[in-house]
């Protein structure tokens, strides 16, 4: 993993204007790395992604893509490698999904039949049926699907960079969520180097590998979402994250880095006089109940061992206090005061247990 | 609009008359109430209208007939009569003048056409269901003067789309059902009176161009009167349909004498009539004059749009300058033209034989079309979201490829309205050019005012702003069909 991108003292002053709209700015990429270029309106963050495509020229510094200086390179052919995605989509509307898609490939003269593949295998990327859209119009398309199509447009030359203007700036939050976590996956799958614009720093935290945090065209940190949220470097970063940052900083944090392993189990074909033992045993006020393959199938509560019954299966209650392993710290922390345990049980996929934690295990994850 | 059979609003279905409950599906059937009658569309009333007029002109002697001949008045059944008589002196006599009565005829032909492809939306094409119809009473003609194999050809090709609307259901409704054996009786009354005629060796007393003209004019009469009838029929349903069809038939007969008799019969359209020919090359000459300027003006003016929206200083000029050469009166323009251009004429003979005027004509008229294509072409171009255009040269296409694309084909249509403007301006002022000795229908009202001949203004006027709205009309098409399917689809709800 080479560095992908890398901005050398790149400035830029518009012309009839006095001011660095970007001022010495210098960050490096690797390759598969999503940066986020975050700050408030006006700082310069469309300005520094446009001068990587060379929409926009560059006043002084250097640009290196791969190694080569962008400003030694063609300007049609810099663009065609790489992928861009703006705010407002700009899909062509006289043109179909499939048009639109493969307007890059067009361009770069690939045959018709890679084409047609590539539209097929982008559709399913992006989670929409060919069969369904690849002949129909931008505008019988929501908004959602729309940018969906606006991202696969931007991959279709398979270029080794995206830059990415506020993509999902223009959806509302219900469905920004569920695109940023599609987003995600995509991502998984095709690992591109991505300049992502946003002036969301929700947004910045979730989506970046790097997060680089302007102001008035000068980069003020750049670095992980984690080491942002943990060190911030003076008060206006701090400010930017907000106060919440520590709560900010759950989202960062999986539920199967914290847990602990040794949560009381308990077979529901044990005998209560059994259960009674293990109970005092582990010095709880509940034991978790596992089927024969270890599959959670409920709780038990200390007064429910002393009612009747033979074995634990008698007396088992069902339970929503638990959570996937995949889930963020902050989800846990919310299942935590939901239920009046006082604890969450982690699961796999398979719904297997597979540990526990409760707010002191969280506790300890932030101090670290 | 009211029909006399209910149709079930629940179900479509065809219901008994006097029906209060659909028989199928149970639901409620409101009679028509009085207020519709008044609530009809204007082709319904313009249709009962030609009805009566059709019907006024055909059985009363008195009334358009006496306007048609010089020396006895006679009506159109009068006309049918002396020709089922053989009268041959009477026929030869019957000139292209009398085939002015059929204007009003061949008017509520089409409006039925029109009417029915309304009423019969679920069918593809009844007026051509109807057209064939009609030319069924044609066929004996067919014979007569196309080779044998065309005329079979031609007749097969009847019965084959007669055929294919059986099959296709067009024949269920009350009008598709009489329609159908309408053809049936029109077919066998040809025949008829085919073999008839042949056996009074009718035709070898006259020659091709009278056999032309009686056999349209006489299948025509047949046929057209025939559906009047069924329409009649189907028409009058009540009580206030009665009075409302009375109002039409006074009205008529007051309109007819008054506006239609001195309009159509003895003015332009007798001027028409008389100037067959010359009207069609004059038509001709003056859509080449409209064409060929138009197709200056789009060839400089979507270009010239073009560059001046990727400079914008450009804009300002070339948009003044355009507007101010269409303030500048025509004669004006024409006569500021005339010196400087029609030497040209007489080595370059781009209309042929058509007056000296016509390249002073043309360049002016090119000039004047330019505004609104230029303009059209700028306000199209800049109105195109500029997120598309940002993706497009983001992408790498280059602004040659961004204008091909995208560009031009999401400004097509604007630029097509900008050509329809020009297009409807052009046939107008192409009328000045008459004065300039460029030809075109414009002559027909220079001259008409030279010798005062008010059917000459008239005829020019009338075709001038028939050709005009003609063009209009196809235009709008264009503009239809140049409007990418992408811009037409239905918008998805959010
Ligand atoms: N084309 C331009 N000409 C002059 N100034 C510009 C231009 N585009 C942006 N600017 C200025 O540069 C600064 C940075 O703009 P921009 O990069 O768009 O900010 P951001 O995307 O972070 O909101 C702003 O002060 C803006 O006014
Ligand atoms: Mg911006």
């Amino acid at each position: 993993m080479g560095t992908m991108l890398k901005l050398d003292k790149v400035t830029k002053i518009y012309p009839g204007t006095d001011f660095r709209a970007v001022d010495e700015l210098s960050f490096e990429l690797e390759e598969g790395e999503i940066c986020i270029l975050v700050g408030p309106s006006g700082c310069g963050k469309t300005t520094a992604m446009k001068m990587i495509n060379r929409l926009h020229s560059i006043t002084s510094g250097k640009i290196y893509i791969d190694g080569q200086d962008v400003s030694s390179m063609d300007t049609i052919q810099l663009r065609r490698r790489i992928g861009y995605v703006i705010q407002n989509v700009g899909l062509f509307p006289n043109m179909t999904i499939a048009e639109n898609i493969s307007v890059i490939p067009n361009l770069l003269k690939w045959d018709k039949r890679k084409i047609n593949e590539r539209v097929h295998s982008l559709l399913e990327i992006v989670n929409l049926s060919a069969e369904e859209y690849k002949d129909r119009y931008p505008r019988e398309l929501s908004g959602g699907q729309q940018q969906r199509i606006g991202v696969a447009r931007g991959m279709a030359g398979d270029p080794p960079i995206m830059l990415m203007d506020e993509p999902f700036g223009a959806i509302d939050p219900t469905n920004r969520d569920h695109l940023q976590n599609e987003f995600l996956k995509i991502q998984e799958k095709v690992k591109k180097t991505i300049v992502f614009v946003t002036h969301d720093i929700d947004e910045a935290i979730k989506m970046g590998d790097k997060i680089c945090l302007l102001r008035d065209g000068k980069l003020i940190q750049f670095a992980s979402p984690e080491e942002m949220l943990t060190y911030p470097k003076n008060d206006f970063v701090r400010d930017f994250v907000g106060g919440d940052r520590t709560i900010k900083r759950l989202n960062l944090f999986s539920i199967s880095k914290v847990k602990r392993d040794d949560p009381p189990l308990i077979k529901a074909s044990a005998g209560l006089e059994e259960a009674r033992g293990t109970l005092s045993e582990y010095g709880t006020d509940y034991l978790v109940v596992v089927d024969e393959n270890g599959r959670l199938a409920g709780l038990a509560a200390n007064e429910d061992l002393q009612g009747k019954g033979e074995t634990v299966a008698d007396v088992v209650q069902r339970t929503n206090a638990y959570l996937d392993g995949t889930a963020s710290l902050k989800e846990a922390l919310s299942e935590i005061f939901t239920h009046d345990t006082g604890f969450l049980i982690v699961v796999d996929g398979d719904n297997k247990v597979s540990g526990w934690l409760d707010t002191n295990d969280i506790k300890k994850a932030l101090k670290d | 609009m009211k029909t006399k059979v209910p149709i079930c609003p629940a179900c479509k279905k065809e219901l008994p008359e006097d029906a209060t409950q659909c028989v199928y599906c149970a639901a409620e059937v409101t009679k028509p109430k009085f207020r519709e009658i008044f609530s009809w569309k204007v082709s319904d009333r313009f249709f009962l209208f030609s009805v009566i007029l059709l019907f006024t002109t055909f059985f009363l002697p008195w009334f358009p007939g006496q306007f048609l001949y010089r020396d006895e008045p006679f009506s159109a059944f009068q006309m049918l009569l002396s020709m089922y008589d053989l009268e041959v002196e009477f026929l030869e006599s019957f000139n292209i003048l009398r085939m002015s009565q059929m204007v009003p005829l061949f008017a509520i032909v089409v409006f039925f056409l029109i009417y029915i492809g309304d009423y019969l939306k679920k069918t593809p094409y009844p007026g051509l269901f109807m057209f064939v119809i009609f030319l069924i009473g044609a066929i004996p003609f067919f014979f007569d003067n196309f080779s044998k194999v065309n005329a079979w050809v031609l007749t097969a090709a009847l019965f084959v789309v007669l055929f294919y609307y059986y099959k296709s259901g067009m024949t269920k409704g009350t009008i598709g059902r009489t329609s159908y054996y309408m053809f049936f009786v029109f077919f066998l009354i040809s025949l008829f009176l085919y073999l008839f005629h042949l056996s009074q060796g009718f035709y070898t007393q006259l020659d091709a161009i009278h056999i032309n003209e009686t056999y349209g004019f006489f299948s025509a009469w047949i046929i057209v009167s025939a559906m009047i009838v069924v329409a009649f029929f189907r028409y009058m349903v009540s009580v206030e349909d009665f009075w409302c069809l009375l109002g039409v038939f006074v009205f008529s007969l007051i309109a007819y004498s008054t506006v239609v008799q001195p309009l159509f019969v003895s003015g332009p359209l007798r001027f028409f009539a008389d100037n067959f020919s010359k009207t069609g090359i004059q038509t001709v000459a003056h859509l080449k004059i409209v064409g060929i300027a138009l197709g200056i003006a789009i060839v400089a003016g979507v270009p010239l749009g073009v560059y001046i929206t990727r400079h914008p200083v450009a804009a300002k000029t070339v948009l003044y300058i355009s507007s101010i050469l269409i303030t500048i009166p025509s004669i004006a323009m024409f006569g500021f033209m005339m010196p400087i251009l029609s030497s040209i004429d007489q080595n370059l003979d781009v209309v042929q034989g058509i007056g000296i005027g016509t390249v002073p004509a043309v360049t002016a008229l090119a000039l004047y079309s330019l505004l609104p294509i230029i303009r059209n072409t700028y306000i199209a171009l800049q109105s195109v979201d500029t997120s598309m255009i940002e993706a497009g040269i983001g992408m790498g296409m280059t602004s040659f490829q961004l204008l091909v694309r995208v560009e031009l084909p999401l400004a097509a249509p604007i630029i097509m309205a900008g050509v329809r403007t020009s297009v409807v301006m052009g046939v107008a002022i192409a009328a000045l050019a008459a004065y300039i000795g460029a030809g075109g229908l414009g002559d027909f009202v220079v001259q008409g005012l030279q010798r005062s001949t008010n059917a000459s203004v008239l005829a020019g006027a009338i075709s001038m702003g028939l050709l005009a709205i003609i063009c209009d009309i196809f235009l709008e098409k264009a503009e239809n069909w140049v409007t990418p399917t992408g811009l037409k689809v239905k918008q998805a709800m959010e």
